[in-house]
């Protein structure tokens, strides 16, 4: 069982990445990523290898870089205008690993507005994270929708 | 006759249909949807899956033509056989699941058991019903066409028409091509599906795919990127040479081919391991000749390949403004895991509901569909290389350029045509 502090400690991490992306800033959300991390929506089952099969989206931390990078272009299309998201994190539970590792499991929902439309998503969130001095870096995230296997209009704001 | 109102006249195929325009409500009317669904989708020869979706007995997939339930199925006899997914007894659907496989289909309403093929196998407390009663005729209804070309299942809900290939004509060789970058000659299908949906009608998607005039507007923030700034992104944007550089070719019965003649796998060369297998399992020459130029293929109504990005799309009209679309990423069978690891991702990244590309077209489609009810502006125009085009040896119409709208105009050629259709079948 992970004591007070690091829950806390966890728990305040995971409502700032939150709203890094809430509030779009990229910039500083990549920055609290490992240089191995990947991102994982996997599409249809949970259980589906990313690397053979079809994800909504496998990024590596580049890929990521690049996929926010062109988000934020004005002729980016599907974003003008932008999603505006509150993520909702709950249901945290923490595993501890080896140190200084350790998983992050939560439950999500987020809502999302968008020219006078507004969507629910929710599901399960898988972070590993790694402590790093006195912050964590986040390894992977992995996102996993509970109609991962639905189908979906425009999902280009990020989970 | 087809006869439509939009409240006061009535507009027959005749006066929606232009040489270079369209009418509007060829998109936005409920009618007409419902007569595309019972004259086009009720009718011609209609994608319905690829054979290695089911590859053991008692594998199946359900679909939909043209919003009627479909069950597709291989059988212990080796044959696929495709079925409404539809109990005989009081209607039910007798499969929910997407995929899976069963020795047999229950229905779980009354019981009613079918085998693989759709023969009706059991029902409970058979003695209810009359002596004579004729249960024979009572297994899934199979569709009463059903036909397969190098592994891609098609039916028709008719009993009447061309053969297949008859329907397909040349698309033939096009589809040959996409296979044959398989070193053995086949490809599968079981790597995940992109599903992804827009508020727009289903020819939207159709026109689009065909479409190479919008990519440097639409796909703007994209191409920026890659052609890393915005000065480069313009000099090849607005660079009429690459865009005019791709031929379209309209072929009978609504379907197109566009063909980046000059365009050897996207510039890049390809896995000399890959390179190797497709030689030794195609031969040199045949190996050679699939990986000259890049085409996109329009099957009309329901089938779209991309041949570099390795899958295709198949259209789910869903209602008048309301379309799905299901990418499917394939595998070919003989190349490297690498190779096809890689073509994977690639319609991820691209294709799916968070892609870099795609959801770009999926604003443009749903601000046309939100655009066209507006009355007044009747028509929606197809002018580009109207006057240019040239037939070729097998009857199509060839474009001038990249940009003409060739495509488009074969697709509502056919259109008039079945709207237009006055036989005794539906």
């Amino acid at each position: 069982m992970v004591n007070e502090i690091t829950r806390r400690e966890i728990e305040e991490f995971v409502y700032r990445e939150a709203a890094l992306l809430d509030e779009r800033k990229y910039e500083e959300w990549l920055s609290l990523l490992a240089e191995d991390f990947y991102y994982w929506m996997p599409a249809g089952r949970a259980d589906t290898d990313p690397n053979k099969d079809l994800s909504i989206t496998y990024d590596n931390r580049n890929e990521l870089a690049q996929r926010v990078a062109r988000l934020l272009h004005p002729a980016a299309h599907c974003q003008v205008p932008v999603s505006r998201t509150s993520h909702l994190i709950t249901n945290i539970r923490i595993e501890e690993l080896d140190d200084p590792c350790l998983k992050v499991y939560s439950n999500f929902a987020v809502f999302e507005s968008r020219s006078g439309n507004q969507r629910v998503f929710g599901g399960h969130c898988e972070h590993k994270l790694r402590r790093d001095h006195e912050t964590w870096r986040i390894n992977y995230k992995k996102v996993n929708l509970v109609n991962s296997d639905g189908v979906f209009n425009n999902l280009t704001f990020l989970f | 006759m087809l006869a439509l109102t939009n409240g006061l006249t009535a507009l027959g195929p005749d006066e929606l249909i232009k040489d270079e325009r369209v009418h509007r409500l060829v998109y936005t009317d409920t009618a007409i949807f419902q007569e595309e669904m019972r004259r086009i989708f009720g009718r011609v020869w209609v994608f319905v899956g690829h054979e290695s979706q089911v590859p053991y007995p008692g594998d199946y997939r359900t679909t939909n033509i043209g919003g009627q339930p479909i069950l597709m199925s291989r059988d212990s006899d080796g044959n696929v056989y495709v079925m409404y997914n539809r109990c005989m007894h009081r209607g039910a659907i007798v499969c929910r699941e997407e995929s899976g496989n069963s020795k047999y289909f229950r229905c779980i309403y009354h019981g009613w058991t079918y085998a693989s093929d759709g023969t009706l196998s059991g029902v409970p407390f058979r003695n209810g019903y009359p002596d004579d009663f004729d249960f024979g005729s009572l297994g899934l209804m199979r569709l009463p066409r059903v036909s397969i070309y190098r592994g891609f299942v098609f039916a028709s809900l008719s009993s009447e028409g061309e053969t297949l290939e008859d329907y397909l004509g040349p698309v033939t060789q096009y589809m040959d091509k996409i296979v044959d970058h398989a070193p053995e000659g086949e490809i599968e299908v079981r790597c995940g599906v992109s599903k992804y949906e827009y508020f727009g009608n289903w020819k939207l998607q159709a026109e689009n795919f065909m479409d190479h005039y919008h990519a440097p507007f639409t796909h703007e923030s994209i191409f920026v990127q890659r052609l890393g700034s915005q000065e480069g992104y313009k000099s090849w944007a607005l660079n009429q040479k690459v865009r005019d550089g791709v031929e379209h070719r309209a072929f009978e019965h609504g379907h197109s081919v566009m063909d980046h003649p000059n365009w050897t796998r996207r510039h890049r060369e390809p896995p000399s391991e890959y390179m190797a297998a497709l030689q030794t399992g195609r031969g040199r020459d045949r190996a050679a000749q699939v990986m000259e130029g890049d085409i996109h293929i329009y099957v009309f109504p329901n089938l779209l390949f991309q041949e570099s990005s390795q899958s295709y799309r198949v259209i789910r009209p869903v209602a008048v403004d309301r379309t799905e679309v299901f990418d499917y990423p394939y595998r070919l069978k003989g190349a490297p895991e690498s190779y096809n690891d890689e073509r994977v991702r690639g319609v991820s990244r691209w294709a799916s509901a968070t892609g870099t590309g795609q959801p770009d077209d999926l604003e443009a489609f749903s601000r046309v569909q939100e655009g066209l009810r507006a009355v007044g502006p009747e028509w929606v125009i197809f002018a580009r290389g109207w006057d240019q085009e040239k037939f070729g040896s097998l009857g199509e119409r060839i474009s001038a350029k990249g940009t003409d709208e060739t495509p488009m105009r074969g697709l509502y050629r056919y259109w008039k045509r079945l709207m237009a259709h006055r036989g005794s079948e539906p």
